[in-house]
C-alpha cells in the first residue's frame, strides 16, 4: 500500500474517532439519567422565572428529541460554539485556547524529562535483565506509579522552596509560570505563548531564567506519571529485540555490546515508545489538571479544576473534548510520521 | 493453576505487598468500628494544628481533630470506593468484552465503542461525568466505573477469540456440548484469569485517581474523612503543619504500592508471554 492511502485512510478513520468521542461527550452533557441538561447552563442559586427556564431551554434546543439535539451540538461545536464559561466569563473555546501554550509548555517539559530518564533506564534494565540493576529500576518504577502525583507535587514545594529557603540553600519557585516582578518590568511580546521559546526569540534571558525555574517542579512532577509507563515499555521492547536472530548476527560478527545496542537494536526496541507517545500525552493531559492545581500554572487544567469547584460542566466537559480531540490528532501525528521513516507499520 | 499461585511464596516482595494490603484493608474494615465517630464531627479549636505527639500520633488538624484516627477512618471509604469501582469495571468489561467474542453481530459495535472510551484519557472523561453527574463520592465512583472497563472489555474479547479457537472446543463440540454449556462451564472460566490479574494494579490506580479527584475538588467535605480531600484540607498549611498533607499522602502511597507488588507480580504469573 502506497504512503498516500494510508494517510487517506488514517484521516477518514480520525473522522470517525472523533465522531464518536463528540457521541460520548454528548451523552454525557445531554443524556445523563436523572439530570436535567439545563442546569449546566444555569449559575446555581440564580433565581429564574418558569418562562425564563422553559424559553432558555428552547433557545438551547433542548425540547428537541435527542437526536436532532446532537446535530445542533456537533454543527455549534464546528462553527466554534463550545458554550459560554462561567468560570472563566468567556466563551469557552476561547478560555481553553488562551490558556493552552502554558498547558503544552508543562507537557511538552514532562515527556522530555520522561523520556531522557526513562529510555536509558529501560536499556539498562533490559540489558542487566534479572540482575541488581534491573532489579533497582523496577522498585523504582513501581514506587514511582504508586506515589500520588498531587502529595508529591506539594512535597517538592515544602522540600525545594521551603526547607531549602529556611536553610539558606538556593529555591526553586513552587507556584505559577514566572517571577512577578520581571514579568512586570521586563516582559515579553507574547508570539508562541510558550514562554521559553518567546523569550529566546525576544533574547531577553533573564525571562527566560525565570520560566525555565518555574517549570522545574511541576514538569518534574507530571513526569512521573509517564515515567514509569517509559521504562516498562522500553525495557519489555529491548528485550523483544534482543532475541532476534539479525542481534544474534551482530553478536557472532564479534561487534562489541555498545555497537549492537545503541546501532542495531535501539533503533526498532524504541518504535514501541514512541508509538505510545500519544497516549502518554493523554495521560499527561490528565495529570496536568492535578499538576496545575498545586502548582497554580495557569493552564487548561487548572481552569477546569476551578470549573468543578464552581459546577461549570459546560467548561468541564468542553475541556474533556478538547484534550480527547488533541490526544487523537496527535495520536495520529505520530503514526503518520512513523508510517514516513518506517514502511513496515503502512499495512 | 495451583503451581502459578504457589509461585506467590517465590516471590517474598509479592508477599509483602499482600499482607502491606491486608493490614491497611482491615484498618479500614475496623476503624469505624473502634474510633467514635464523635472525633470526626468534634471540633477543639484550642487544640488547632498540633504536632504529631504520644496523645496525637499524626498530629491534629486545623479543626483540632486528630489526624490519626480521620486517616484511619479515610481507609474505609477510599478502599471500598476504588474496590467496587474495579468489581463494577471488570464485571461491564468483562460481560461485553465476552459477548463481543462469542456474538458476530454485535463485536463491531461493542469494540468500536471502545475504541473510542480508549481514545479519551480516563482521568479528564471521569471529571466530566462527575461534574455533570453533581459533586459527591458516590458519582465519583459511577464515573470512574465508567471510563474503567473498556481495557476489561478489550482483554476479555481478545481471550475469548483465541480460546474458541483452541483444539478442546472442537473436541467438546463433537462430544456434543451445547453453545450455553461451553461457555459458561469452559470458556469463560478459562478466560478470566489473564483479565482478573491486572484487578490489583488497577485497584491502585483506581485509588489514587480517585484521591486524585477528590483533591482537585470532588471530595466528601470536612466531616467525611477521605485521603485526597485531607492533603487538600492540609495544604493550606503547608509550611505551618506539613504533618496534615504528609500522613494521608503516606497512607495513598502505601496502599497503592502493595496493590502494585501485588499487580506486578499477578502480571507476571498470568502474561500468557512471559508463561513459555
Amino acid at each position: 500500500m502506497g504512503l498516500l492511502s494510508y494517510v487517506a485512510r488514517r484521516l477518514a478513520l480520525l473522522g470517525l474517532v472523533l465522531l464518536g468521542v463528540s457521541m460520548v461527550v454528548f451523552f454525557v452533557l445531554r443524556g445523563m439519567p436523572g439530570v436535567d441538561p439545563l442546569a449546566a447552563y444555569i449559575a446555581p442559586g440564580l433565581p429564574m422565572s418558569a418562562d425564563a427556564l422553559a424559553s432558555l431551554r428552547r433557545q438551547l434546543h433542548l425540547d428537541e428529541p435527542l437526536p436532532l439535539q446532537y446535530v445542533y451540538y456537533v454543527a455549534n461545536l464546528l462553527k466554534g460554539d463550545w458554550g459560554y464559561s462561567r468560570t472563566a466569563a468567556q466563551p469557552v473555546l476561547d478560555a481553553l485556547l488562551a490558556r493552552l501554550p502554558a498547558t503544552v509548555e508543562l507537557a511538552v517539559a514532562a515527556v522530555l524529562l520522561s523520556t531522557a530518564l526513562g529510555i536509558p533506564a529501560g536499556i539498562v534494565a533490559a540489558l542487566r535483565k534479572d540482575r541488581a540493576a534491573d532489579v533497582a529500576v523496577r522498585v523504582v518504577s513501581i514506587t514511582g506509579i504508586s506515589f500520588p502525583v498531587f502529595w508529591l507535587g506539594i512535597i517538592l514545594q515544602l522540600v525545594f522552596f521551603y526547607y531549602m529557603g529556611q536553610l539558606g540553600l538556593p529555591t526553586l519557585p513552587s507556584r505559577g509560570r514566572i517571577g512577578d516582578t520581571i514579568a512586570l518590568i521586563d516582559p515579553i511580546t507574547p508570539m508562541t505563548g510558550l514562554y521559553l521559546v518567546d523569550s529566546l526569540l525576544t533574547g531577553k534571558l533573564a525571562f527566560f531564567g525565570s520560566a525555565l525555574r518555574h517549570l522545574v517542579l511541576p514538569s518534574f512532577a507530571l513526569s512521573l506519571i509517564s515515567l514509569a509507563a517509559v521504562v516498562r515499555i522500553m525495557r519489555a521492547s529491548m528485550l523483544e529485540v534482543l532475541r532476534q536472530d539479525y542481534i544474534l548476527l551482530a553478536r557472532s560478527k564479534g561487534l562489541p555490546t555498545r555497537t549492537i545496542v545503541m546501532r542495531h537494536a535501539l533503533r526498532n526496541a524504541i518504535t514501541p515508545v514512541l508509538t505510545t507517545a500519544g497516549t502518554t500525552l493523554g495521560i499527561l493531559l490528565g495529570g496536568a489538571v492535578v499538576v496545575e492545581t498545586v502548582f497554580s500554572w495557569p493552564g487548561m487544567g487548572n481552569l477546569a479544576a476551578q470549573g468543578i469547584l464552581n459546577n461549570d460542566s459546560i467548561l468541564v466537559v468542553g475541556f474533556t473534548l478538547f484534550v480527547a480531540t488533541m490526544m487523537v490528532v496527535v495520536n495520529l501525528v505520530v503514526d503518520l510520521l512513523y508510517a514516513v521513516v518506517d514502511p513496515r507499520v503502512r499495512y | 493453576m495451583l503451581g502459578q499461585l504457589a509461585s506467590i511464596r517465590r516471590s517474598t516482595v509479592a508477599t509483602t505487598g499482600a499482607a502491606l494490603f491486608v493490614a491497611i484493608f482491615v484498618t479500614g474494615a475496623v476503624a469505624p468500628l473502634v474510633i467514635p465517630a464523635s472525633v470526626v464531627r468534634d471540633v477543639a479549636f484550642g487544640a488547632r494544628l498540633l504536632p504529631p505527639s504520644a496523645r496525637h500520633w499524626f498530629g491534629t488538624d486545623d479543626f483540632g481533630r486528630d489526624l490519626f484516627s480521620l486517616v484511619m477512618l479515610a481507609a474505609n471509604l477510599d478502599l471500598r470506593v476504588a474496590l467496587s469501582v474495579v468489581l463494577g469495571a471488570l464485571l461491564v468489561g468483562t460481560v461485553l468484552g465476552a459477548v463481543a467474542g462469542l456474538v458476530n453481530r454485535l463485536d463491531e459495535p461493542i469494540m468500536r465503542a471502545t475504541d473510542v472510551f480508549l481514545s479519551i484519557p480516563s482521568l479528564v472523561l471521569a471529571m466530566a461525568i462527575a461534574s455533570v453527574l453533581g459533586r459527591s463520592v458516590q458519582n465519583l465512583a459511577i464515573a470512574l466505573v465508567f471510563v474503567s472497563w473498556p481495557i476489561y472489555c478489550r482483554l476479555m474479547r481478545g481471550q475469548v477469540l483465541s480460546e474458541k479457537q483452541k483444539p478442546y472446543v472442537k473436541s467438546l463440540r463433537t462430544l456434543g456440548v451445547g453453545p450455553a454449556r461451553m461457555i459458561f462451564l469452559h470458556v469463560v472460566p478459562n478466560t478470566l484469569f489473564p483479565v482478573i490479574a491486572r484487578a490489583p494494579a488497577d485497584v491502585g490506580l483506581i485509588l489514587i485517581t480517585m484521591a486524585a479527584l477528590s483533591y482537585i475538588g470532588f471530595g466528601p467535605g470536612p466531616y467525611v474523612p477521605e485521603w485526597g480531600s485531607l492533603v487538600a484540607a492540609g495544604q493550606t498549611y503547608i509550611f505551618q503543619a506539613p504533618w496534615l498533607v504528609v500522613f494521608p499522602g503516606v497512607a495513598i502511597f502505601l496502599t497503592s504500592l502493595s496493590l502494585n507488588l501485588v499487580g506486578d507480580w499477578a502480571r507476571d504469573v498470568f502474561d500468557p508471554r512471559l508463561r513459555s
